[in-house]
Parts: structure tokens; C-alpha cells; sequence
């Protein structure tokens, strides 16, 4: 640990080891979050380099960096101050040994210590002096040796190095608990064994430890030998004297080299005699030589040697070591160390808002058109997979298609504005899931100036929005569009979120009920109630085969009670709209004459003004006008048959009816009641019942409608043409159909 | 001189303009390029974003890329009929046009949104053009490709929403942005971050900018080294959180059940609040906010999993077999050394383990039985907690490597999202079992004298490896 920094430490490894001791001290913090300094971040930052220099970096500019760097220096004084004492204990155990060693006489067992012995001096076994103070270090050594070798990757913990700075560690702990000093020492451990220093610092501590305990023994010996006489000798049972010599000169060689005396070999066999070793005297001199020598170069030298070599090699691995940046610690800094985007904030800012809004024409073009159909155009739905226009309850559409693109815009455009009539409503249908933009806004806008009304913006495909299951997504969307429908001038409660690909009954009702049906304020989008006209037309030629002759009253009447009949049978609004359409009265008392005659007027009213100029036209209009209201009144309520006036009275309100309006003069108009219900032949009749059929089959369009379509069917007919059988009628039926229906379509189309 | 001026032009960095229809996802794409939560604002209303900002990409602290999100194309119908009146004769040609829109203050009043972007688009070398690919080829959106195809830029359509595969109409879209000669095609979902989409979303511009090759391979391989880097510190994280829980024992007096009792749950709210800091570390790492799961039915709640983690039921539900029934029943998730007393031990073992026990941390088995011979019980999560804690967090890991920074929902774990597992527990956590001092949710007193803990760093690295190796494996 401490050691470390005494031996070669850089700059770089004390930041890396600050670092570590701050990523320690941030996870030993409460959550272990770690800290968000934005100020050490910046410095971070600002250092530039890879990331680990700028982890240091960050590191070193926190406000604890300072207490953590004392921390940090006194976990090393302690390292420090360990080994130091360390070495010293050794030495004194060094001294210890040297003394014991030197204790040791040949005679076996130690004698009286430091005492004098009474002779010459003592007789020390000089072979047994080596091997207590050599023999154990240098087994520590080799066990050290075989270690290194045999376990390259081991941390040395077993030391005795390991030993003294677990100590150190350990009363360093004792003495200060702070957070910053648990802090740095786990740093300065957790540094040595992801270095690989470890080993090397633990190797140079023991090696320091034993070199002090070599210096100890090598001053205690010469202490010894300075003042004291010794003796030396050596001894043997089962050895022979060969093998000491041997070893002798093997011991020699190294201190030779130094120059240190040594025994030769006459000495060393002369001194395996106790009395004999006495008597050399050159022999003692070198004997001591041999002891010091052999202590200094196979003690104290390989011990300084490999304290060296630890501590090269300790540098190399500090040197090399880099923070490992995926632990925790450091990941999480990363992106604010070295982020991977800087925002380059706003380079165009907004504009005010409502700059752009134009400001919107409230000139409607196209004022005071009549009504015509109800129209529907779809604006950039996505599919739409059901029927197209979406059936709904007695709703003719006039179908306007799908609108995406700029074409499409512009016809549709053109054709709103083009029309002769204006639709009883418009209906927009848009995706409920589309984001409502400007350029839909826009469009929306031109479309709310073709028409007087509101349009009705109908929101479909809601469901692929619930599918994607934000329910909320919907409520938003809504209002967005709500918005944007309040921008363009549509109504607020004329925005629907209907899905017309998953319409239900109930939902089409919904929309049914939204479109206008009353006929005063707008016209119901009608005149798609189911068609009868086929049935009703069927009517008058069934009851034209039985005729024989031209039908009498009562005959017509009954005719066009059930043509009637069949347009109430669907649903029961139809009564009313009849009612409506003939103005019959609700109450049946009264003058009737004036009520009939009043129905009469209506159909002739209805009729387009090049009819009205047409006898023929005009004497069937009042005719059904007259006979409708009475069908109709019979059909409502029984009491009005009872009430009903004569024939008579009937023919004259038709005549009342058809008389030329304005000053215009039209002949052959029938004059009186007689004239007015009796005929030459079917024409008349025909005609009459024809004409009620399409009225009620037109109902709902409003009158200009009507008055339109039949101008459009009836404007070219021959009014010379005469009806006279039941075929003639079918035939001339077939070709009013005909008639109709294009006259029809073509309204439609307009 | 020429050789000099291109290298200071490849130094410039890259100049990218986001353009698209309105919401279609702009700033979710910047954000999710940049990781970058904050940036901009992002809501499903129309027109969100109103202004042009910028954010630079950076290799190495470098820009290398500069990336502009504009205000959403909104009217490109009118603007493109608008454009048309700008036209004097035949030779005009769509970039005149556009460059007399941009001169002219008029039409900047009348669609300030699009003058910006077109602004954007003409000032940078490629553009991006986002798609919602939920919605048809429109009209509107052939009109805006029109436009840009004026601005006479490379342009690399990029289809969001892909993810949403019940709506999103991918393969229409190809064909019509073939149509168009827009061939490079990019998906990337910005909600749904995928490893690879980023990738190849670069890819694709690489291939439209030749010049600009160089930079988009350190770009393409600084975002690959990062994100491995990521997925190892997560790894790393869940390691640590795993050793820790594997390594904790909490020891009692085996003859006091009150006391046993307390032991646990003393066990059990230690390993939840460190599995709830690994998760707060985790989301730090990712750079997601407490805003990010503090939603209502997110996994945690104030502090603590809403599937506890000693609940049968949450092993079931994140697919743990717990093994034996005793196991699963009375203390769910803790093995107890039940055994106490050391007459079940014989004479000799109790000597030897006595010996251990004195020794101290020399041997955790002696410490183990030592502590039996003295009457305590030890208490430590069992194999199926253990199982449970790694499949959630590695689930965790694997939802937030794939949450792109413009998902507005809160972070959701899928159970199924749970990577298969084997059975056995991985051979670091048996090594770290019998290591009461690797873990730091034991007392300091177990650990004072375990000396470095070097064996530890170990495990947990062969672990982090490990469970990289099973992040980095594409589902099944």
C-alpha cells in the first residue's frame, strides 16, 4: 500500500488511487448512488483525454478529494510506520538470533548465555550458528520463491509482508472509522490487487523485514565476535569430515569473491577437534569471516537484492495499472464525463404564435342555394373497408369520395362550389387516429366556406386507436381535433368519434340523429328512404287493368291510398312527412272542400313553373294533391272517412286548384268538379297517381328539390300522348321511371 | 492547398436535418440518438416542437455529427402549390424554387414551420425524413417528399413506429419510397430501441455520403464499443448485487424462535434494499430518471418491488422453480441451517471445527460449524431467490438496453421478458456461498480481518462475464 507510493509513485497512480477511493467512499455512502457534483463533472470534462483521466480528473476536483487525499496519506504513514517497526523488531530478533546462535557450544546445548566461559573463551559449532541464523530465512525464501513461480497470479497473502500491513491496515482502523478512511483503505487494497502490485509490495515488505532481521544479526555478530573470544568448531556422527570441507568451500566462494577470509581445508579439518581448534588461531579469523560472509551474502544480499527487484517490479505494475471503468462506480459517469452528444440548443427559435393563423373568410360562397342532399367526403382516411357512403337510416348521400391529395382537394372544392344545391349537411369524415394538422385545418376551413351550415366531422377509425389500448391517446386526439374544428368554424358538438368500420346500430342511429331531418330548418337528407317507386308504379298498373274505362273518384281515391299506404309502411315518420308534404290536416271537422283544395295547391306549388303552364300537369297536380290528402287523411284517421265531403265537392277544389295562377291564360283546365274527375281515358288518373308517387318517393328533399327533379322528368314529355290500356300505362310507367331515375342521379350528382 | 481544404471540410462535422411531418416522431428520434431524455419536447399534439435545436454527436469528446430536429411539415400541400407560383418559365427548376421561398418574407409568414426545416434541410449535408409508418402513403407525405427533393439534399426516409407490427404499414411504405428513388431506407423505432436499428440507420447514411465515411465508421463503431461497455457495467452491477446476496448470512440463536424470526426478516430487508440499489444504480447507468418507473404499476414502490422478493408468488410469476416444497413453504426464499447442537456432529468434527472456529476467517466451513456447535442458526437466501434476484434484474437490464429516451411510458417489466436461465445456480455464487466476507450486507465485524479481497473481485467478474454474455445473446 504505502509502499507503493514510496516507490515510484506517479502522479497519474496517486489520481487513480484518489479515484478509487472516491468510487469506495460513493458507494459506501447512503444508497451508494454516488454523487452528482456538476462542478467536478465540468472539471471532468475540461481535462479532455480518455475517459479514465477524466474520471481522475473529476475525482480530484470533488470536495471530499481532500479529506479522502488525507486519508489516503495516512493509510500510507501507517504502511509506513509498520514496516518501519517492523524492521526494527526484526532486527531485534535478528540480534536475538545472532545471539542464541553464538550461544550454542559444541559441547551441546546452550551455555550460560552471555557469561564468560571459564577457558579460552567459548567453543561455538560454527556449521550450527550458519544454520540457525541462515537456514529458516533462507527456507522462507525458497517457499517465497516457489510461490512466485508456482502461483503467478497469487497475491502473496500468506506473506509475512501480507502480515505486517494487515496490521498496519488493522490498527489504522482502530485509530480512525471516518467514511473517508474506510475509503482509502480500500482503495489502496483494492489498487494493490487489481494492480498486481500486491504481491511485489508484499514481497518487498518481507524482503525489507528480513533484511533488517540480516542487518540485526550481522551488528549482534560482530558485537560478539568484537568482544567476546570465541572458539569455532564443528562436529559429527554419521557425516564424514569430506563433506564439511566440501561445504565449506561451497560457503566460502561467494565471500571469497568479496575478499573475506575463509578456512582452508587443513583448517577445517583440524577444527573438528575441539582442543585442536583451540590451538588455530588463524583458523578463528577465518571462521568468523565465513559467518559474517555467509550473513551478508546469503542473508542480507539476496534479501536487498529482491527488495530491489520487488519494488521495480511493484512500480511496473502501479505504472501499468488503469482503472477498470465498467465497475459501477464508474459507468454511471461516463456519459457525463465523456457524453456522447452536447445539445447545441435552439439554433431557429419559434415563432410568436398565431403569427401564422390566417385570418379566416367568413364569406361563405354560394349563399342562398336550395338544399339538396346530405353530402359525405372522406379527408385522408386511411381505409375504409365497410360500404361507401356508410348506410345510414333513409340517407341518400351524395357521394363527394375519398380526398388524400391535391387533385382530389380541388375537385372536391370545385364541385361544392359548383352546385346548384347546397348539401342539407356536409359531412367530413376524417381518421380519429391522424395528428390534426395545419394543412388539414386548412383544407377543413375551404370546405366550411363551400356550405352555410356546419358541417358534421365525423371521426372514424377510433378503433385502431383503442386497439393500440391508450384510451387516453383518444380523449387527447379528440380535443385536438375539437380544437381545430372550433378554429375552421365547424360547431363544437358537431365533431362525432364514430368508427365506421365498426359501426354499431346504435352508433349509426347517433349519426342519424345528427343529421338535420326536419324540413323547415334544414332538409332532412332523405329522399334515400327505401324506394317504392317500382311498387308504387306496379300499383297503377294493376289497378289499370281492372279499370274499365276511366276510373271514377272513389276508383283514384283508393289508388292513391295505397300508394300511400306503401310509402307509411316503412317506419313510422313517414305518416308525418306525408302529412307535412300535402299540409292534411290533423283535424278532420270542419270545411273540408277548403282543406282538399289546400293540398291541392301545395302539389301545384310544388310543380316547376314550365309545368304549371302545362294544363295537363297542373290538372294532375292539383288532382294529387287533392286525392293524397284525402288518401292521407284516411289513412291517419278513420274518423276523417266519415267526414269525408262528396266527390263532388272534391272535383271542385281541384278545379279551384287548377286554375292558372298569375294571369295566365291556360285552356282546357278542367272548369268545374265534374271535369275535374272524369277523363277520356286512363291518362289523367295515371298521370295524377304517378306524379303523387314521386312526390312521396321526393319527400324530404325539401320543395325546390322536388321541384327540380320534376322538371327534369317531365319538362320533354308529349302531353298529347293518350293512355288508353293497361299496357300503354305500363309502357309509359316504364319510360317515367326511367326518367325519374336519371333526373334523380343527375341531382345527385349536382 | 485542394488536399488541405478537403481535410478541414471531413474535419466539419456531419450536418443532419430530422424533417417530417408533424408528430411523427423528430425529437423522439434526436432523443433517442442523443440518449438524451431532456431534449426538446415530445407530446402526441400536432406541432410540438416549434423551434430548430441542435445536438452534436461526439467521438471521443469530438463532434462528429451535427443533428438538427425541426418543426413538423404541416401543409406541404398548400406550400408545394405556393412553391409552383414562384416559377417563371420552363427552365426554373425545383431548387430555384425553393431558394425564392426562402429569400421571400411572405411566404416565411405563411409557413414559418416549413421555412424552417427547408432552411435546415437545404444548410446540412443529408436529411433524415421521419416517418410514421402507421400511416398510408398520403397525398400530403408525397408532397413533402416532392419538396425535398427540391432541396436537392440526400435524403434517408426513416420509418418509426415499426415496432407497432399490427399497424405499422412498412412494406407500403418501401415501395413507395422506391418509387421515389429513395432506396435507403431506415427503420428505427424510437421507442423500441433496437441494438441494431442505430446502426444500420448510420449505415444507411454512410451510403449516401461517401465523404463521409470515415467519420460514420468511428461514429458506428464508438456507439457498438460503448453499448458493450454499458451492457458489462450493468452486468457488473448485477454481479456485485448477486454476490452480495449470496454471500449474506445473518446468524441467530438457534433455540430462540422469536429471535430466528427476527434474523430473517432482518435478512430479507437487507437483500431488498440492496436489490433496490442496484436498481437505482442500474437506471443512473442508463440514464433514466426516477420519473422513468415511479409510475403507478411499476415494479417498484416506495423502495421496494411491488413482487416482493420472498413472495412464492413472484418466483412463479418471473418463472423460478423453487425445487422442493419445504423449501417454498413456511420461509419462503431463506435456507436455514436448522442443525444446532453439536451432538449431531460427533466429538472430532466439533474439535476440528472448534479449532476453525477460533482461528477466525482462516475457514468460513469452521466458523459454520463452530457456530452450529455453539446453538446458532445461520440464514441465507435460498438458490431460488437467488435464481429470482438474477432472472428480474437481468430482465431489468434487458428492458432498459432496449427503451430508446423518447418512450413516454414508464418502464414496464415484462415477466416474459425474463431471460431463460439454467437451472443451476452459476458456479460463482456456489464459490460466494461460503464467503461470508464478500458480502457487504454482512456486518464489518465478519469481514474485518478477511484481509483483501481479491478472490472476491474475481467472482464477481467471472460473473459479470457470465451474465454479459447472456445480455448480449438475442432472445429466443
Amino acid at each position: 500500500m504505502t509502499d507503493v507510493d514510496g516507490h515510484g509513485e506517479t502522479s497519474s497512480t496517486r489520481g487513480r488511487v484518489l479515484a478509487e477511493a472516491v468510487r469506495a467512499y460513493e458507494a459506501a455512502a447512503p444508497g451508494g448512488a454516488g454523487v452528482d457534483d456538476r462542478a467536478a463533472e465540468a472539471a471532468g470534462r475540461a481535462v479532455g483525454g480518455d475517459f479514465e483521466r477524466r474520471l481522475v480528473a473529476r475525482a480530484a476536483a470533488l470536495p471530499a478529494a481532500g479529506k479522502l487525499s488525507q486519508a489516503l496519506d495516512r493509510v500510507t504513514r501507517a504502511g509506513k510506520w509498520a514496516v518501519v517497526v517492523g524492521v526494527v523488531l526484526m532486527a531485534v530478533a535478528g540480534a536475538g538470533a545472532a545471539r542464541g546462535a553464538m550461544a550454542v557450544s559444541v559441547d551441546g546445548g546452550a551455555s550460560g548465555g552471555g557469561g564468560i566461559s571459564g577457558g579460552g573463551g567459548q567453543t561455538v559449532n560454527v556449521f550450527w550458528a550458519l544454520g540457525a541464523l541462515l537456514g529458516v530465512q533462507t527456507l522462507l525464501l525458497l517457499g517465497w520463491l516457489v510461490a512466485m513461480v508456482g502461483w503467478p497470479g497469487g497475491a502473496g497473502q500468506g506473506s509475512l509482508g501480507a502480515a505486517v500491513l494487515g496490521a498496519g491496515r488493522w490498527l489504522a482502523s482502530r485509530v480512525d472509522r471516518s467514511a473517508e478512511q474506510l475509503a482509502a483503505m480500500e482503495a489502496v487494497t483494492g489498487t494493490l490487487m487489481r494492480s498486481g502490485a500486491g504481491r511485489w509490495v508484499f514481497g518487498l515488505v518481507s524482503h525489507a523485514l528480513w533484511a533488517g532481521f540480516n542487518v540485526g544479526c550481522l551488528v549482534m555478530l560482530l558485537v560478539l565476535l568484537s568482544v567476546r573470544h570465541y572458539t569455532f568448531a564443528w562436529e559429527t556422527t554419521i557425516l564424514s569430515p569430506e563433506a564439511y570441507v566440501q561445504l565449506t568451500q561451497w560457503l566460502a566462494a561467494l565471500p571469497g569473491v568479496l575478499g573475506l577470509p575463509a578456512p582452508t581445508v587443513e583448517q577445517v579439518v583440524a577444527t573438528q577437534a575441539v582442543a585442536e581448534a583451540e590451538a588455530l588461531n588463524e583458523a578463528r579469523w577465518a571462521w568468523a569471516g565465513l559467518l559474517a560472509g555467509s550473513l551478508v551474502c546469503y542473508g542480507l544480499a539476496p534479501r536487498a537484492l529482491l527488495a530491489v527487484g520487488c519494488a521495480l517490479a511493484a512500480w511496473r505494475a502501479q505504472r501499468r495499472w488503469r482503472l477498470d471503468v465498467t465497475l459501477p462506480g464508474y459507468g454511471r459517469l461516463r456519459e457525463r464525463l465523456m457524453p456522447t452528444t452536447r445539445a447545441l440548443g435552439v439554433v431557429e427559435g419559434a415563432d410568436v404564435e398565431g403569427e401564422t393563423e390566417e385570418a379566416l373568410s367568413q364569406e361563405r360562397r354560394g349563399e342562398g342555394r336550395p338544399v339538396g342532399p346530405a353530402a359525405i367526403v372522406a379527408v385522408e382516411v386511411r381505409s375504409h373497408e365497410g360500404v361507401w357512403p356508410p348506410v345510414v337510416d333513409d340517407v341518400q348521400w351524395r357521394d363527394l369520395g375519398f380526398v388524400d391529395d391535391r387533385e382530389g382537394r380541388r375537385r372536391v372544392i370545385e364541385a361544392l362550389e359548383a352546385s346548384e344545391v347546397e348539401p342539407a349537411v356536409l359531412v367530413v369524415v376524417c381518421e380519429l387516429a391522424a395528428t390534426p394538422d395545419r394543412g388539414t385545418e386548412r383544407y377543413l376551413g375551404e370546405l366550411r366556406r363551400t356550405v352555410t351550415r356546419s358541417p358534421l366531422l365525423l371521426l372514424t377509425g377510433g378503433q385502431a386507436l383503442r386497439e393500440r389500448g391508450d384510451t387516453e391517446a383518444i380523449g387527447r386526439r379528440l380535443s385536438q381535433w375539437r380544437t381545430l374544428a372550433e378554429r375552421v368554424g365547424i360547431d363544437g358538438d358537431a365533431v362525432l368519434d364514430l368508427d365506421l368500420d365498426h359501426a354499431t346500430d346504435a352508433s349509426l342511429r347517433q349519426l342519424a340523429q345528427r343529421l338535420p331531418r326536419d324540413q323547415d330548418t334544414t332538409t332532412p337528407p332523405a329522399a334515400g328512404h327505401t324506394r317504392h317507386l317500382e311498387a308504387a308504379f306496379d300499383r297503377i298498373v294493376t289497378h289499370a287493368r281492372q279499370w274499365q274505362g276511366p276510373p271514377d273518384p272513389p276508383a283514384r281515391s283508393k289508388l292513391h291510398r295505397e300508394i300511400a299506404a306503401l310509402y307509411r309502411s316503412d317506419g313510422g315518420g313517414d305518416a308525418k312527412a306525408l302529412t307535412k308534404l300535402l299540409d292534411v290536416p290533423t283535424d278532420f271537422r270542419g270545411d273540408w272542400q277548403s282543406k282538399v283544395r289546400n293540398s291541392a295547391s301545395r302539389v301545384v306549388d310544388m310543380l316547376p313553373p314550365s309545368l304549371r303552364l302545362r294544363p295537363r300537369w297542373l290538372a294532375a297536380g292539383a288532382a294529387s294533391g287533392a286525392l293524397g290528402c284525402v288518401a292521407a287523411a284516411t289513412l291517419l284517421s278513420p274518423l276523417a272517412i266519415a267526414a269525408l265531403p262528396t266527390w263532388t265537392a272534391i272535383g271542385a277544389a281541384i278545379a279551384a286548384a287548377a286554375q292558372p295562377r298569375g294571369g295566365h291564360t291556360v285552356s282546357d283546365v278542367p272548369q268545374d268538379a265534374d271535369e275535374a274527375l272524369h277523363s277520356d281515358d286512363y291518362t289523367e288518373a295515371v298521370d295524377a297517381a304517378a306524379l303523387f308517387a314521386m312526390l312521396l318517393q321526393l319527400q324530404g328533399l325539401g320543395e325546390a328539390t322536388i321541384s327540380r327533379v320534376l322538371d327534369r322528368v317531365l319538362t320533354d314529355v308529349d302531353d298529347t300522348r293518350r293512355l288508353t290500356d293497361a299496357d300503354a300505362v305500363r309502357r309509359w310507367l316504364d319510360e317515367l321511371r326511367h326518367r325519374f331515375d336519371v333526373a334523380f342521379a343527375e341531382e345527385v350528382r349536382a | 492547398m485542394n488536399a488541405a481544404a478537403r481535410t478541414a471540410a471531413s474535419a466539419e462535422p456531419l450536418r443532419v436535418a430530422v424533417v417530417g411531418h408533424t408528430n411523427t416522431g423528430k425529437t423522439s428520434l434526436l432523443r433517442t440518438l442523443t440518449r438524451d431524455r431532456a431534449f426538446g419536447e415530445v407530446s402526441d399534439r400536432p406541432a410540438t416542437t416549434r423551434d430548430v435545436r441542435g445536438a452534436a454527436l461526439l467521438v471521443q469528446g469530438q463532434p462528429v455529427a451535427e443533428l438538427y430536429d425541426t418543426p413538423g411539415l404541416e401543409d406541404s400541400i398548400s406550400l408545394l402549390e405556393h412553391l409552383e407560383q414562384f416559377r417563371d418559365d420552363h427552365r426554373t427548376t425545383g431548387h430555384d424554387l425553393v431558394a425564392r421561398f426562402l429569400e421571400h418574407d411572405d411566404a416565411r409568414r405563411r409557413f414559418p414551420q416549413e421555412a424552417k426545416a427547408i432552411r435546415q434541410v437545404m444548410a446540412a449535408q443529408v436529411a433524415l425524413y421521419v416517418i410514421d409508418a402507421r400511416e398510408p402513403v398520403l397525398g400530403k407525405y408525397r408532397d413533402e417528399l416532392a419538396i425535398l427533393a427540391w432541396c436537392a439534399r440526400p435524403v434517408v426516409p426513416v420509418l418509426n413506429f415499426v415496432a407497432d407490427t399490427a399497424h405499422a404499414r412498412t412494406a407500403e411504405w418501401r415501395e413507395q419510397l422506391a418509387k421515389l428513388n429513395l432506396h435507403a431506407v431506415a427503420e428505427f423505432d424510437t421507442v423500441v430501441l433496437d441494438e441494431s436499428g442505430e446502426q444500420r440507420l448510420f449505415e444507411k447514411m454512410r451510403t449516401l455520403l461517401d465523404s463521409h465515411r470515415a467519420t460514420l465508421d468511428a461514429l458506428i463503431a464508438d456507439r457498438q464499443r460503448l453499448r458493450d461497455e454499458l451492457t458489462r457495467s450493468a452486468a457488473m452491477i448485477v454481479a456485485d448485487l448477486l454476490i452480495d446476496a449470496a454471500a449474506c448470512v445473518v446468524r441467530a440463536p438457534a433455540d430462540e424462535p422469536g429471535k430466528v424470526d427476527a434474523a430473517m426478516e432482518q435478512l430479507k430487508q437487507r437483500v431488498r434494499q440492496r436489490e433496490q440499489r442496484a436498481v437505482e444504480q442500474l437506471l443512473d447507468l442508463f440514464r433514466f430518471g426516477q420519473e422513468d418507473y415511479l409510475g403507478h404499476d411499476l415494479p417498484l414502490e416506495n423502495g421496494e418491488w411491488g413482487w416482493d422478493l420472498f413472495n412464492p408468488e413472484t418466483m412463479k410469476r418471473f418463472g423460478v422453480r423453487t425445487g422442493g416444497g419445504a423449501a417454498a413453504g413456511a420461509a419462503a426464499g431463506l435456507a436455514i441451517d436448522a442443525i444446532s447442537g453439536g451432538l449431531t456432529l460427533g466429538l472430532p468434527t466439533a474439535v476440528g471445527a472448534a479449532l476453525g472456529g477460533l482461528l477466525g476467517s482462516g475457514s468460513a466451513e469452521g466458523r459454520r460449524l463452530f457456530d452450529r456447535l455453539r446453538g446458532y442458526s445461520e440464514l441465507r437466501c435460498n438458490n431460488a431467490t437467488l435464481q429470482l434476484l438474477t432472472v428480474r434484474q437481468l430482465a431489468l437490464v434487458r428492458a432498459l438496453l432496449q427503451r430508446g429516451h423518447a418512450s413516454p411510458a414508464p418502464l414496464r417489466l415484462d415477466a416474459d421478458q425474463a431471460p431463460v436461465t439454467a437451472r443451476r445456480l452459476p458456479e460463482p455464487l456456489q464459490r460466494a456461498r461460503a464467503q461470508p466476507a464478500w458480502s457487504h450486507l454482512n456486518s464489518p465485524a465478519a469481514t474485518a480481518f478477511a484481509g483483501p479481497p481479491r478472490r472476491r473481485d474475481a467472482a464477481v467478474a467471472d460473473l459479470a462475464d457470465q451474465l454479459h454474455h447472456t445480455l448480449r445473446r438475442p432472445e429466443a
